[in-house]
């Protein structure tokens, strides 16, 4: 049903549809001389800017002059007398109320058979900050909030080229999120952007809260512990994956940006790999896919030498390691399970705790219970060795969090029925499963998202800037259609 | 694909040992054994580490004596008496009496092949009378196993006694042309000493060396790296401190009869003899016949032991023969004991004298 014509039926209807809702606003305002009679505006409480609501558009009314005769009511209000800085006419009853309860505020007047949807967007929003996952020692601070436009003001003083494009798009039956698809035209893949652009269209949800609700339903290999869509909360990390021929989805109401498509080695990559010298670079980025690496294979391979090649040990650690184990009354893998349990349990409560606590529990769960438990022969001291070490290896790596526990607890499994073969089979497994990975058509073990680009240049280590001539980042200079 | 997957995992999982699951503190970590036969079969003393000593720094140790008609029998009897299986990776040291060694060593060689968690690299050692007498002397040890791999590996560095680690016997054993010797392992007031060596032919025990010969028995095999040289005795004694020692072999046939020659290259340095004077070249020459005569002189004494004695080719002439001179290993290598034992066997030294000691290193 479209808007009618007489303001009171209007105005019935408004009621209806926010019945019971006492934030909606209803300020009726009767200009002098105003041949129509009332102007009724409505907003939502606490979503708009009171200051503008009074100073742009109540008190313009109040102090207006009537209309010449003749005149388009409403465009004469939104061309003469508010002032607004975004101001449009809708006969759309949802439009209407999505818009208003996003912060706008909705004019009716009488005899116009549509309204005015006036900008008073002034909702209380978080500052920008450093974001607390993904902190730096050089390089910008900044991160994303929860409000779009701000987020995609930040990508755009990055990015200051018309070719950069952010494609609206509002998702959630119920929720109404709006979504902003952003990428470099001429330097992203066409094919990967039309495939996410199909893939988004397919979402069907109520409600979008955060940019994993979209990951999650657009995403390849949805039950792989690995993720095939990059997530960041930091603007210079999209700009420089939008450089590099990426495409970002940035979702209202939450910092976290989703780019695609995502390979394995951006989990080992840090933007500070590109704001500190590429020597130390380097070592960082090897030290963390070796930290990958122990995560998943300390405690397999320990349980396997233990129960399987004990040969392979030298005898004095052998024999260190076998007194260490009298009394403990679990088998090594049973004990193994129990302390990596343990583990992700103190690290599930450190996270969820405020910091002030999680130090302490900290403490307690590692340093407390641990040396209670080796005393106590619940559990040897070089098993808590091995755990402690497998646990704070699979920290340097946050991206694979899930990837680390899944693999480890398969790989201990294999190694505990048959040893380094069930190891050495696991790990098999394991590179065939990332070889067939693939994310928006890009192969998970490719260095790079885009075809042709150099293969060696920021993968494994980072070359200099000055060598680097096939990387997004330098494409400008190259051939950006 | 994924069902591929599945079957190469399960696939995998079939080739390992799914049974050899154990947890290593509910094994018994055997470090040294005493291998002695008795009629009825093997008699064995087994030191074992004790972790429940909990001495962190030196785990103790327990001692098992058992006895079956095989040594599989003997060692997994074990089982029964202490509910433990013996582990037998990380063993140290196997030690077998010298009547075991005469009667023949093949069914231990054979039981620690065939057992798979054996280290190819434990040692061997022949013992003066009954191993488990001799062992059974160094029970107030802690850890008689270390302390005796710990003597095997000093013993070998200074050349007193062969490094025979079970890979090497073993490839001895089975070469064509070559006999197999092992460490000689002793108690002299209540001291376990390892010094000489023990000549086999096949698997039995043949003969024995005394520490000097061992040395030229290991300069002439090509198995000597370091160790002392002395002349003489007393004040006149000369000490040589050996830096390097090359050994090479050539053989020919002239006329019916096998001509061999060892060639052995030392490089020595002087540590003790005369006082005060300068080593010039007269006087290096001086020092560097004399070590040429002895070692010439323990040569003859070596080779007329292992020719007219034993009777052994514990030197490698054969293999020598066999290996690069095939058409005359076919003559030879059927009878190759008769025909060693009428070989013409020559030593040729070459000595040279690289420093005084301290002032070369």
């Amino acid at each position: 049903m479209p808007v009618s014509v007489n303001l009171k039926e209007n105005m019935e209807k408004m009621q209806k549809l926010f019945e019971r809702d006492k934030t909606m606003i209803t300020r009726k305002v009767t200009p002098p001389g105003w041949p129509q009679g009332e102007i009724c505006l409505f907003f939502c409480d606490g979503m708009v800017n009171s200051t503008s609501v009074n100073d742009s558009i109540i008190r313009p009314l109040t102090y207006m002059a009537p209309p010449p005769e003749g005149a388009d009511v409403l465009q004469y209000l939104e061309r003469s007398v508010v002032q607004s800085n975004e101001a449009r006419q809708s006969s759309d009853w949802d439009d209407l109320v999505y818009s208003m309860v996003y912060g706008d505020t909705i004019l009716f007047c009488e005899g116009c058979g549509a309204a005015l949807v006036l900008n008073t967007k002034g909702f209380a929003m978080r500052g920008i900050a450093e974001p607390d996952g993904e902190t730096v020692l050089k390089g910008p601070r900044e991160g994303f909030t929860e409000g779009i436009l701000r987020n995609l003001s930040m990508l755009r003083r990055k990015i200051r080229v018309s070719e950069l494009k952010f494609e609206y798009m509002t998702l959630g039956s119920v929720s109404k999120t709006v979504c902003a698809l952003c990428y470099i035209d001429g330097v992203a893949d066409k094919d990967v952007l039309c495939e996410v652009r199909r893939r988004i269209s397919q979402v069907s949800i109520d409600g979008i809260l955060d940019s994993n609700y979209i990951a999650e339903m657009i995403r390849d290999h949805k039950k792989s512990p690995f993720k095939t869509i990059g997530t960041t909360e930091r603007p210079d990390v999209v700009a420089a994956r939008l450089l590099e021929g990426r495409v970002a989805l940035i979702v209202d109401g939450t910092p976290v940006a989703i780019t695609m498509p995502c390979v394995l080695i951006e989990s080992f990559q840090s933007s500070e790999d590109y704001y500190v010298g590429f020597q130390f670079a380097a070592i960082s980025r090897i030290l963390r896919m070796a930290g990958f690496f122990l995560a998943v294979s300390v405690a397999p391979v320990y349980i396997s030498l233990m129960t399987f090649h004990a040969e392979m040990l030298p005898t004095s650690l052998l024999l260190s390691i076998a007194a260490a184990r009298q009394g403990v009354p679990f088998p090594s893998v049973l004990e193994a399970l129990l302390l990596l349990t343990a583990f992700d349990l103190l690290r599930e409560a450190g996270t969820r705790t405020p910091s002030a606590i999680g130090q302490t529990l900290s403490i307690v769960g590692g340093l407390v219970v641990g040396s209670a438990a080796v005393e106590a022969r619940f559990a040897s001291a070089p098993m808590v060795i091995i755990v402690a070490f497998s646990g704070i290896t699979g920290l340097m790596i946050p991206k694979l969090k899930a990837a680390v526990i899944f693999v480890r607890l398969g790989l201990l499994a294999l190694s505990a029925a048959a040893g380094l073969y069930g190891y050495m089979a696991g790990m098999a497994v394991l590179v065939m499963h990332l070889a067939s990975m693939e994310s928006f058509g890009v192969g998970m073990l490719s260095s790079s998202p885009l075809s042709g680009m150099g293969s060696c240049e920021d993968s494994t280590i980072r070359m200099p800037f000055s060598r680097m001539r096939k990387s997004g980042r330098f494409l400008s200079g190259g051939g950006r259609s | 694909m994924k069902r591929m997957l599945a079957a190469s995992a399960a696939l995998c999982m079939l080739l390992c040992g799914c049974g050899d699951y154990r947890e290593i503190d509910r094994r018994d970590i055997v470090s040294t054994v005493a291998a002695d036969r008795t009629p009825e079969g093997y008699k064995l003393l087994l030191e074992i580490a004790d972790m429940s000593s909990g001495a962190e720094n030196s785990p103790g140790a327990r001692w098992l004596s058992l006895e079956g008609a095989s040594l599989t029998e003997a060692v997994e009897g074990g089982v029964a008496g202490t509910g433990r299986q013996a582990y037998l990776g990380h063993m140290q040291l196997v030690v077998v009496g010298d009547e075991t060694a005469r009667q023949g060593l093949d069914d231990l060689l054979g039981y620690l092949q065939r057992t798979p968690d054996v280290h190819m690299t434990l040692a061997l050692a022949v013992a003066e009378g009954r191993a488990e007498t001799l062992l059974a002397g160094q029970q107030e040890s802690e850890a008689a196993a270390f302390d005796l791999s710990r003597a095997a590996i000093g013993a070998a560095q200074e050349g007193q006694a062969p490094s025979m680690p079970l890979y090497r016997f073993i490839a001895d054993r089975q070469e064509e042309g070559i006999e197999g010797i092992l460490p000689r392992i002793s108690q002299e007031n209540g001291e376990i000493r390892i010094e000489g060596a023990a000549l086999f032919r096949g698997d039995k025990l043949a003969g024995k060396l005394d520490p000097d010969l061992t040395q030229m028995l290991l300069m002439a095999r090509g198995m000597y790296d370091s160790g002392v040289v002395t002349v003489g005795e007393g004040e006149k004694a000369v000490a040589y401190i050996v830096r390097r020692c090359r050994a090479r072999q050539e053989v020919e046939q002239s006329g019916g009869s096998i001509r061999a020659c060892c060639t052995i290259s030392l490089e020595l340095e002087l540590s003790q003899g005369g006082h005060g004077e300068s080593l010039d070249e007269d006087r290096k020459k001086y020092y560097e016949s004399m070590a040429q005569a002895e070692i010439e002189r323990r040569f003859a004494a070596l080779r007329a032991l292992l020719q007219s004695e034993y009777g052994v080719d514990c030197l490698g002439i054969g293999r020598h023969i066999h290996r690069f001179h095939p058409s005359l290993w076919e003559q030879v290598g059927e009878d190759w004991d008769r025909q060693f034992m009428l070989c013409d066997i020559s030593a040729q030294v070459d000595v040279k004298l690289v420093g005084s000691g301290r002032s070369l290193r």
